[in-house]
């Protein structure tokens, strides 16, 4: 069989340091899903997930990206899940008959970035904008009426939800979670959301996602609280949820996001639009249970600020 | 009621099919919970509390998926699951589909379509020479998309073709339309009585589009690459497809459109012209007008003009009107008022290369001094293409700047950082962009190139300063990506888009003229 070069045109640091650990001719992982923009690999030690996507994909914590479309598609129908991935050189990786060589692409080192709330404006008027642009543009089907819920108390669920099971277990997760907030008892709050919704990152998991990174970003004591419990989080989140979604999450509590949601964090204080009509790209519901959970996070910053 | 659950092991589907497949399954009648999701902890209890949960779903992990139905009747379930199954099976089955019958050579192309008479070759530039001559070989028309073959080896496929009576379009020829089928990077237009010759990809389908908006069409459309009309190789293909077209009696008017050739070829063309028993419009951008007109022809300095020469000369009756629009007037005056002193120059960044000529053509001829990377003339070559000097337009599908990475026209979002860069720039006075549709464009040009036009405008205002945004869009109504989408979205962001790339070059020059114009 020919062997078919390609190009990957962008990649993670994080991935990037990661391969330079891996042994070369050897197995460093196998397909673990397969979808029409993105391939995941899962690491032979079950330690990383990690994917190579179309470029028109928003860039996420373990991620190549190529812009070589039609390669990605024929090489997509042909692969299989447990097809093994090696490191084949330095700068090369292969999969079946498709080697990808990395030496030219460009390194993305975005992350959530530290810096103290204080520093960041927090405003009710961003608040507002960002709340509007979910109301108005917000997909349905996840987070959406239990945040509207919640958010806006006169607010009537529509008929045409009343067999949305999930919505009575987000709705209570949510004001159980305020509640928790007011008293200091962050412990174990993740475990209301963690697997819970349809898709491979439930809904529930693209909430905790948006809220996390948010609270981290500005440097929360909130986050600092829950900081502590990480690692039994993950102990238990392995078994609550999707490997996909264990990742993110486990990425996201490591400070790595997706570009689309750290985009929206960087502008919430100033054109937040175009980033926003971007994020509610991703997944079916996903973009905007993550936006869901910036509001949330957000709501509650500038609640406890003002109640100190 | 009846129940019924099933589980897929490490079975992954995307949200948007799981999604839209558990509210489709939902809004059946007498299905009472359709819950189609992976079988996280928190999942399986909430089917435990609506008493779904089943032995088997109890022991599914969080990479399986579960189904589980609760309906009015037995039947009900059966049909749905069976449905549900339909569905996520024909998703697999269309994935399936994309291994289409593919062959590794032209002759075992060939012998699986033996009928066929054209090749149209795309392989790097050092195999494609001998792809085309096996395709000549066996009697088949070449259309050669690659680029970087040799000049020797074009001029020896180019005699070998004409020797045969084939054509070779190409290399590096990105559109052509023959019996109306759009190659490569066609536009979907009108069939009429308008026969094309042009050696360029964007010039063809500028004059292709702009026929087809004023309500012609066209017959043929042949492309000849960038080349022919150099001394070595002597316009062999220019010269057939004049014959060709001549001897086609679908095609009443023939349009030439081409950089300015050599001086021996552009002799040897306009002798043929001279001949020509049809009525023949010569585009030249640059070109000699004299010896064009000398030859019995009509001479269109522009893209647009030739499109509105070929039609007048095929229904005089036509109207083809080039007025500026009184909308174009009023924008035009309202932005210039908002310039600041420093905003002096026309940026233009173009995916299209003859759209780039075009309008380095219209730009120098208002006695401007313009850089860009294509120029042909030394002191009006760019030096350092990463950065614009004064009025500058860049051709983005250049190889400098394609290098290891798509033609702007099938990924034009690789554009987007050089849009904020001239954004940034306090001497941007205006930015010229081009997007062009059809077969083998990007499905929504436009669509991703919006952030950052926005962004642009928003870099600009931070900066105290107004950045007008002159668009054009290159394509029909018939195009597969919705011309009017594509209008509407650029409108939404504050861009004027004019009706021709002249049109486009013509309000950009004006917005940095001083005093009136």
């Amino acid at each position: 069989m020919v062997t078919t070069y390609c190009q990957i045109n962008q990649m993670d640091g994080c991935l990037l340091e990661w391969l330079r650990q891996q042994p070369l001719g050897e197995p460093i992982g196998v397909v673990h899903s397969i979808f029409d923009k993105v391939i995941n690999f899962i690491a032979v030690d079950g330690s990383m997930l990690f994917s190579l996507a179309k470029n028109e994909v928003s860039q996420s914590p373990g991620m190549m990206r190529t812009l070589e479309n039609n390669i990605f598609s024929k090489m997509g129908a042909s692969l299989i899940p447990t097809k093994s991935i090696y490191l084949v050189d330095k700068n090369l990786l292969q999969i079946g008959n498709w080697q990808w060589e990395f030496s030219n692409a460009n390194i993305w080192n975005r992350g959530l970035r530290l810096q103290h709330y204080q520093t960041k404006l927090l405003t009710t008027s961003s608040l507002l904008r960002l709340n509007q642009f979910i109301l108005e543009n917000g997909a349905t089907g996840g987070m959406f009426s239990a945040w509207k819920s919640v958010t806006y108390p006169h607010w009537k669920l529509p008929d045409d939800q009343e067999k949305n099971i999930y919505f009575p277990l987000f709705k209570n997760g949510l004001e159980q979670l305020k509640q928790e907030i007011k008293a200091n008892k962050l412990h174990k709050f993740y475990l209301k959301f963690a697997g819970l919704g349809i898709g491979l990152t439930p809904s529930g998991d693209d909430f905790l996602t948006g809220l996390l990174a948010t609270w981290q970003y500005f440097d929360a004591s909130l986050y600092k609280k829950v900081e502590k419990c990480n690692t039994d989080w993950l102990q238990q989140l392995k078994r609550r949820t999707t490997t996909i979604s264990y990742f993110m999450l486990k990425q996201c509590l490591e400070g790595q996001v997706n570009e689309a949601l750290l985009d929206v964090l960087d502008n919430l204080d100033g054109n937040p639009i175009p980033y926003l009509r971007r994020i509610l790209a991703i997944g079916s519901t996903s973009g905007t249970d993550m936006l869901t959970g910036v509001s949330f996070a957000y709501q509650q910053l500038i609640d406890y600020k003002e109640e100190k | 009621m009846a129940f019924k659950v099933s589980i897929e092991h490490n079975a992954y589907y995307d949200s948007v099919t799981l999604m839209s497949l558990s509210s489709k399954m939902n809004r059946i009648e007498g299905v009472e919970q359709a819950v189609v999701s992976m079988a996280s902890e928190m999942n399986k209890e909430l089917l435990a509390n609506i008493g779904l949960l089943t032995e088997e779903a109890q022991a599914a992990t969080a990479n399986d998926l579960m189904i589980a139905l609760l309906t009015d009747t037995e039947e009900r379930a059966e049909e749905v699951m069976a449905l549900i199954y339909s569905e996520l099976t024909s998703k697999k089955e269309t994935k399936g589909k994309e291994n289409y019958q593919s062959a590794k050579t032209i002759n075992s192309a060939w012998s699986l379509m033996p009928s066929a008479n054209m090749a149209i070759i795309s392989v790097p530039g050092e195999y494609a020479a001998r792809e085309a001559r096996q395709a000549l070989k066996k009697g088949m028309h070449v259309m050669l998309f690659s680029d970087n073959v040799s000049i020797e080896d074009e001029k020896h496929l180019k005699e070998m073709a004409r020797d045969n009576g084939l054509f070779v379009m190409g290399p590096d020829c990105g559109t052509a339309i023959i019996n109306n089928i759009g190659l490569c990077f066609a536009n979907k237009v009108s069939e009429g009585g308008i026969g094309i010759v042009a050696a360029s990809g964007t010039g063809l389908q500028e004059v292709t589009v702009q026929i087809d908006r004023l309500g012609y069409g066209i017959s043929q459309a042949i492309g000849t690459g960038g080349r022919d009309l150099h001394e070595a190789i002597g316009g062999i293909m220019m010269l057939q497809g004049l014959k060709a077209l001549e001897n086609d009696d679908k095609t009443k008017v023939i349009t030439l459109i081409s950089k300015p050739p050599a001086p021996a070829v552009q002799d040897k063309i306009l002798k043929e012209v001279k001949k020509c028993k049809k009525p023949v419009v010569v585009c030249f951008l640059d070109g000699d007008a004299q010896a064009v007109e000398e030859a019995g022809a009509t001479f269109s300095p522009t893209l647009i003009d030739a499109a509105r020469k070929s039609v007048q000369l095929l229904d005089p009756q036509a109207v083809t009107d080039s007025e500026m629009t009184k909308d174009a007037q009023s924008w035009l005056a309202v932005e210039k008022a908002k310039l600041a002193d420093c905003q002096q120059d026309i940026r233009g960044l173009f995916c299209g290369g003859t759209l780039t000529a075009e309008s380095l053509s219209i730009i120098r001829s208002t006695g401007k001094d313009v850089k860009s990377n294509v120029a042909k003339k030394a002191a009006e070559k760019l030096s350092d293409i990463t950065q614009s000097v004064g009025h500058t337009l860049l051709d983005m599908g250049d190889d400098e700047f394609t290098k290891g990475k798509p033609h702007p026209m099938i990924e034009p979002s690789l554009r987007n950082d050089r849009i904020i860069q001239e954004a940034k720039d306090p001497n941007t006075a205006v930015l010229l962009v081009d997007f062009e549709l059809g077969f083998g464009a990007h499905e929504d040009p436009v669509g991703v190139t919006l952030d950052a036009l926005q962004f642009a405008k928003k870099e600009a205002a931070l900066a105290g300063r107004h950045l007008p945004i002159v668009a054009y869009i290159c394509g029909t109504s018939k195009d597969k990506q919705d011309y009017q989408q594509q209008y509407k979205k650029l409108l939404s962001v504050g861009v004027f888009v004019a009706d021709s790339n002249e049109m486009a070059t013509k309000m950009a020059t004006m917005l940095v003229q001083k005093g009136g114009y």
